[in-house]
């Protein structure tokens, strides 16, 4: 019995190891044309542009309820990503399970340049990510046209409704959480204006934020732009768009990176 | 109600006196202690009494109509009193019934503890009786499990007692509830809200027939990290749409331990995961006979059987939580919780076809006769039960056997604490082979 539980750890242990990062990649996420939200798409993007940086093949899998399929993450729980027997949701867990695995694209990174990374990385993600979830379920109009029937769109009536409220309910705590929930739009806009700035001058002149190699920052910030920038929004909220427009260098940015992995993508 | 026919009109008294031959008429019935109830509420329930003719009819009908009463929900306690009719116009044979009640105060509440199946639960109940005066009531009802974590019901009812259909019993109820059931073995948990109309009345055969419709949403939550993929996979919420029926006969004298006597049930839903659309359907049912051996001793064949029907082109598959798990100390004794059944990811995958059944010699304790009424709480029985999931056949059945103790607790409840024995088990299938513990109320 004792000896059969220690092999059974040992086993475990194993597999963990065993989560051969060669074995196959599936990403589940949101129906693409219909259902999928500007937060949850750019989530999705970015990490399969992070996979693309690595050099990884994935197959997309389609499907309603991935987002609670989720086993981490706190903000869109998409996309769920599946190695083998392992599963992992959101961008960062994902991240971080690569990183266990060694297989990140800022091994080789000084412990300062790495705390550089993180604190843009978490910058991005809370800004972007609360503008987006904010201009989905709290602008009325976008809330109307799109929102809710892209959210609703794979459930019956009258669960369609029911599962709109309950989601924006849920977001609009999140949104509380960060002070976001009682914002105005240009004070978002403004927010996103400040980060801009902030990744200008990070970028300068240099193709990459860190060089002339792609790391986590530039899939995060590429998944999140390309997103805004093609997402079909009503016009009351266009002004979010050419405020990102204005920083030539990050449409330039978002350009390289389209052009390089993800040569089919048209904008 | 109303079956109050005197059936038994030719016992006599215990004094040797025959009240047959005293004639009788009910001249008056008097009900006092009524407040909201109104009139034609209570009507009913004493229109016997005036059909008697002797006064062993107005004794027995006496004792009829006050089970009507008590049984129409109005009254906190009530009493009958039988008075010869002292009115001037009075015939010499005349007499006078009287019910003396209180009724019941506009709000109840209770707070207990409840016996689940292998589940003990916290409940509370606040309850408002008689709301308009014809027996509707209305409750709140909140319980905390081990297992079923909470559950949290609002229930308006409202018999017919008064109306002609009255002998049928009628009673319909609208629910909204909201609890949740958690899987354990298979690490997932469901969620389930909506509400829920219930018609139940008592068919000729004496037969309880309810009619059930159900609209709610069904959520599966994977409970932990190592829940495994496939379940995952049918996580999320889900329209559950379902038309019921529960038909249910009893004649067992008793329930917890019943010595004689034949109880079926059986439960047949159509389910829909949309409003226009239902692609399955489920059936289960459960069968007790029990026969009288000597000396206390009686013989219990029980058997269950359960079955899902669904067609693919109308609607997606039935999620893991409506399948049926076989195994566990109140079914299939000798294994554990869920634990006969094929596997999948080393959890139980659930199944659309099982059956089992058990045999059980039931005997009081020995030297039952020096414990007194305290004996009456116990008995033991040998055990011998086998069931199967996914086919009807004894193909790769599972049976064991054993013998054990039960305990009698209330007039549903009974724990029971045996020794299980497996005969034959499949590889995956995870069994008790010592002891195992078992609560609850439905018993294989």
């Amino acid at each position: 019995m004792a000896k059969s539980t220690i092999n059974q750890l040992y086993l475990n242990m194993n597999e963990l190891d065993r989560v051969e990062m060669n074995e196959k990649i599936i990403i589940y996420q949101p129906y693409d044309e219909v259902q999928i939200l500007l937060a949850e798409n750019a989530s999705c993007l970015a990490v399969k542009t992070y996979l693309k940086m690595l050099n990884r093949d994935f197959t997309v899998k389609s499907c309603a309820n991935a987002e609670f399929m989720a086993p981490s993450g706190k903000r869109t729980k998409l996309p769920v990503v599946q190695i083998g027997n392992f599963i992992a949701a959101e961008f960062d867990p994902i991240i971080n399970l690569f990183e266990h695995k060694s297989m990140s694209l800022t091994e080789n990174f000084e412990a300062e340049d790495k705390d550089d990374l993180v604190t843009y990385m978490s910058l991005v993600d809370m800004i972007l990510t609360n503008t987006e979830l904010y201009i989905s379920w709290c602008d009325e109009l976008v809330l109307k046209e799109i929102t809710k029937k892209r959210n609703g769109s794979v459930y019956p009536f009258p669960l369609n409704h029911i599962q709109n409220s309950r989601k924006r309910y849920a977001v609009i705590k999140q949104l509380r959480f960060y002070d976001w929930a009682n914002l105005t739009f240009e004070e978002v806009v403004d927010k996103v204006d400040k980060l801009c700035q902030t990744l200008v001058a990070k970028l300068g002149d240099r193709d990459y934020f860190f060089g002339s190699n792609p790391t986590e920052l530039d899939a995060l910030v590429f998944g999140h732009l390309f997103c805004i920038f093609t997402m079909e929004l009503p016009s009351s909220v266009s002004l979010l768009k050419e405020t990102i427009n204005k920083y030539s260098q990050l449409t330039q940015f978002c350009g390289r990176i389209e052009k390089k992995y993800f040569g089919k993508i048209k904008n | 109600m109303g079956s109050g026919k005197s059936k038994d009109s030719t016992t006599s008294n215990s004094a040797g006196v025959d009240f047959k031959n005293f004639k009788a008429r009910v001249a008056k019935i008097n009900i006092n202690g009524l407040d909201r109830t109104k009139d034609d509420y209570i009507q009913r329930a004493c229109k016997n009494l005036f059909a008697s003719k002797n006064f062993q009819d107005v004794l027995l009908e006496t004792n009829y109509a006050y089970e009507n009463l008590m049984e129409l929900g109005i009254f906190k306690n009530l009493h009958a009193f039988i008075d010869t009719d002292k009115s001037k116009d009075a015939s010499h044979h005349g007499y006078v019934v009287s019910f003396d009640g209180d009724e019941l105060p506009r709000i109840t509440g209770t707070i207990g503890t409840e016996i689940g199946q292998n589940d003990g639960a916290l409940t509370a109940e606040l309850t408002s009786p008689n709301i308009f005066g014809r027996g509707e009531r209305a409750s709140i009802h909140y319980s905390y499990s081990y297992i079923k974590a909470t559950e949290l019901n609002f229930k308006f009812l409202k018999p017919f007692y008064h109306k002609s259909l009255g002998d049928y019993k009628p009673e319909t109820s609208l629910s909204i509830f909201r609890h949740s059931n958690v899987f354990p073995w298979s690490r997932f948990r469901s969620d389930h809200s909506g509400f829920l109309l219930d018609l139940s009345f008592l068919a000729p055969l004496s037969i309880t027939h309810s009619f059930q419709y159900e609209f709610g949403v069904k959520e599966i939550y994977a409970s932990n990290k190592q829940t495994p993929f496939f379940i995952r996979q049918e996580c999320g919420p889900r329209l559950n749409s379902v038309f019921r029926h529960i038909g249910a006969f009893d004649s067992r004298d008793e329930r917890v331990f019943p010595t004689q006597g034949i109880y079926i049930r059986t439960t047949s839903e159509i389910i829909g995961d949309r409003l226009s659309k239902y692609g399955a359907m489920k059936f289960d049912t459960h069968g007790e006979v029990n026969v009288p051996l000597f000396a206390g001793m009686s013989l219990q064949l029980c058997g269950r059987i359960g079955r899902i029907f669904e067609d693919a082109k109308v609607m997606k598959p039935l999620p893991i939580d409506s399948l049926f798990f076989l195994g566990g100390p109140t079914t299939l004794r000798g294994f554990e919780l869920a634990g006969a059944g094929s596997y999948q990811d080393g959890v139980p995958k659930g199944s659309k076809l099982y059956w089992a059944t058990g045999l059980h010699l039931w005997t009081p304790l020995p030297f039952n006769q020096y414990f007194g009424s305290f004996g009456d709480l116990f008995r033991t029985h040998f055990f011998y039960n086998f069931g199967n999931c996914e086919t009807l056949s004894l193909d790769n059945v599972r049976t064991a056997c054993g013998v054990g103790i039960a305990f009698r607790i209330g007039e549903r409840a009974r724990i029971e604490f045996n020794y299980c024995y497996p005969l034959k088990k499949q590889k995956s299938d995870k069994t008790v082979k010592n002891f195992q513990f078992a609560i609850g109320y439905e018993f294989l």
